[in-house]
């Protein structure tokens, strides 16, 4: 009986974070002109018109820079911060570590109009230099998180054995602190290349119409059609994820990764 | 020349003296321990002689070499840690490895310089392994051949075996002993444990407040403690005020004891120790003997530990079972062997 119980509550649990993501999923693959479920018949076409249109290729193009260049500067600057509050003897380092994580906890509305406010001010407009400054500071929290996670667990008197057995600083950080750290780091990277890849309210103020990111692009184009183009490049998207996720499973072991 | 001369070497903490003008010459192939209580200074020296801590003042010289500013790195040192430090992504074979990689020895020495290694500390068998797959002993023992695969000009250990239970300590102590001796390592050995510094070490350096208060081959700091921290801290449980009668004579209170030569002027007053060991009690009075009490009585198996009130104050004895037996409260008396008698320098 009880185990019954469990059973439909976990079911439900399932149906209720899965169920959009398969009605997305199948109704990218109708013929309907608008968003139909379930669809009445099958076709590959909406993929093809969505892949054809240069607003969200050019978009995704856009986002995808912006990802991988906010990661690849916020992951260098997460080390050193991780290194910092976690080995170092620096005076106000807990302050550090929470200012560090506050973009967590600020509505992220709230940091993209302050950007805008702040920079505008400043007299710094450049789109995209300011765009990815944005994005650096949403996804520096889960690098930094995720990396100290790692160090944390890392026993510094190995980095003290390496220097002693001949090893200068850089290649003990090489040889031993960086493999230390590397499933922390790479869990950091593929949480911040999504959360910026996804991200929507930050771009919104941010963004220009040469920066244009895949989200804002869907949100203004679902604002005049409905057609199944937005979930066909859903679909992609959430294709994306999950390879990513299989991917850091297979290598890295995703459980091990999020330190469970 | 010694293998490692420190030379008055002084270290502060935020004005706390943690090593004062701390001097000792150890030669080559020698294992030395330092010992003494916690917060002694003895992981701070031996830090420092890894470079893993700054001296302010003073000189550390390896085989001739000043490397009182050299880094850590370019020391030429190896250490093993309380922790085995082992690198965790690395197989046992790439650990022991890794010194012979920094010091830039070609691959197919480097394996078999490991292999070497490895089978001295009798794990051959265990190259492909991952550290955390290995026991504790295990782990510390490719922690040994990690450090001692360089070829270092002197092995630090910082309480390596402190971590483990008795009987694979006491298995590990022999080891290392004999692996230092075959290889003629000199090598410094950090502990807090007496018994460990009398089983492995030539010479044990007691060490309390920075300062080295003995140092000395094991048997004569076990046997003639320098002072009164010494005989302490290396169990003699008897220690008293007596004023020196004679050359051969000591009084405690009233009672006039027998001792082998002293070489301290009649008169006066010192400080005394005796191991319970050494305590002999007989039942009622006796000549030569103080009086007292038995006020607590323990079981030990073989022995008997005994403490005896006295005028003069408690005096423990250790006297084995198969000797005689006393009841609590009983009247007797106690009387040390003039032999054991010790004076402590002040």
């Amino acid at each position: 009986m009880n185990r019954l119980f469990f059973g439909v509550v976990i079911a439900l649990l399932f149906t209720f974070i899965l169920a959009p993501t398969v009605v997305i999923a199948l109704s990218s693959f109708g013929t309907s002109e608008i968003l139909e479920f379930p669809p009445q018949s099958f076709t590959l076409r909406w993929y093809a018109y969505a892949l054809a249109r240069p607003e969200f290729t050019s978009a995704a193009w856009n986002s995808l820079w912006l990802a991988v260049s906010s990661t690849a500067i916020a992951t260098p600057l997460a080390i050193a911060a991780s290194l910092a509050i976690t080995r170092g003897r620096l005076p106000g380092r807990e302050v550090l570590q929470t200012i560090l994580l506050a973009p967590l906890v600020v509505p992220s509305v709230v940091i993209g109009l302050a950007i805008l406010l702040a920079s505008s001010r400043l007299g710094f407009s450049s789109g995209s230099t300011r765009l990815i400054a944005a994005h650096v500071l949403i996804v520096l929290p889960y690098l930094v998180r995720t990396t100290s996670a790692s160090l944390v667990r890392l026993d510094p008197l190995a980095e003290e054995a390496a220097r002693t057995l001949g090893a200068n600083s850089l290649r003990t950080f090489l040889h031993v602190t960086l493999p230390g750290l590397a499933p922390g780091l790479l869990a950091g990277m593929i949480f911040g290349f999504i959360i910026s890849f996804d991200n929507v309210s930050i771009s919104l103020f941010l963004a220009n119409a040469r920066t244009n990111t895949l989200p804002l692009s869907l949100m203004s184009y679902v604002e005049y059609n409905l057609d199944p183009s937005v979930a066909a490049v859903s679909t992609l998207l959430i294709l994306m994820a999950l390879v990513v996720a299989i991917a850091l499973e297979r290598f890295a072991g995703l459980r091990k990764t999020l330190g469970a | 020349m010694p293998a490692l001369d420190i030379q008055s070497v002084t270290k502060s903490y935020n004005k706390l003296r943690v090593l004062d003008r701390v001097s000792a010459q150890i030669d080559k192939g020698e294992l030395v321990t330092l010992l003494g209580p916690s917060g002694c200074g003895k992981t701070t020296l031996l830090r420092s002689i890894a470079g893993l801590a700054d001296i302010d003042e003073g000189r550390i010289v390896l085989e001739g070499r000043d490397v009182t500013k050299v880094p850590i790195h370019k020391r030429g040192i190896a250490m093993v840690f309380q922790s085995h430090a082992l690198f965790p992504h690395m197989s046992v074979a790439d650990n022991v490895a890794f010194g012979l990689k920094m010091q830039g020895v070609g691959k197919a020495e480097r394996e078999d310089r490991v292999k070497r290694a490895l089978s001295l500390v009798r794990l051959d068998a265990y190259l492909t392994r991952m550290p955390h797959e290995l026991s504790g002993g295990q782990q510390q023992r490719v922690a040994i051949a990690r450090a001692i695969v360089t070829n270092p000009t002197a092995l630090l250990l910082d309480e390596p075996f402190g971590a483990l239970d008795r009987k694979l300590r006491e298995t590990l102590q022999v080891e290392l002993r004999r692996l230092t001796k075959e290889l003629g390592i000199t090598a410094i050995f950090v502990t807090h444990d007496q018994e460990e510094a009398v089983v492995l070490s030539d010479r044990v350096a007691v060490m309390n407040a920075g300062v080295i208060q003995q140092i000395a081959p094991a048997v004569d700091v076990y046997e003639n403690p320098a002072n009164e921290f010494v005989a302490n801290f290396m169990g003699f449980q008897n220690i008293f005020d007596a004023k020196v009668r004679s050359a051969q004579e000591l009084a405690i209170g009233d009672t006039v004891i027998a001792t082998d030569k002293i070489d301290v002027a009649p008169g006066e007053g010192i400080r005394m120790a005796i191991r319970a060991e050494r305590v002999s009690i007989t039942a009622g009075h006796r000549e030569g003997a103080i009086p007292g009490q038995v006020s607590s009585s323990t079981y030990l198996g073989e022995q008997n530990a005994y403490v005896v009130d006295t005028a003069d104050g408690p005096v423990t004895a250790r006297i084995p079972t198969s000797v005689a037996r006393f009841s609590m409260g009983e009247a007797v008396s106690v009387s040390f062997d003039p032999a054991a008698v010790r004076v402590l320098a002040s």
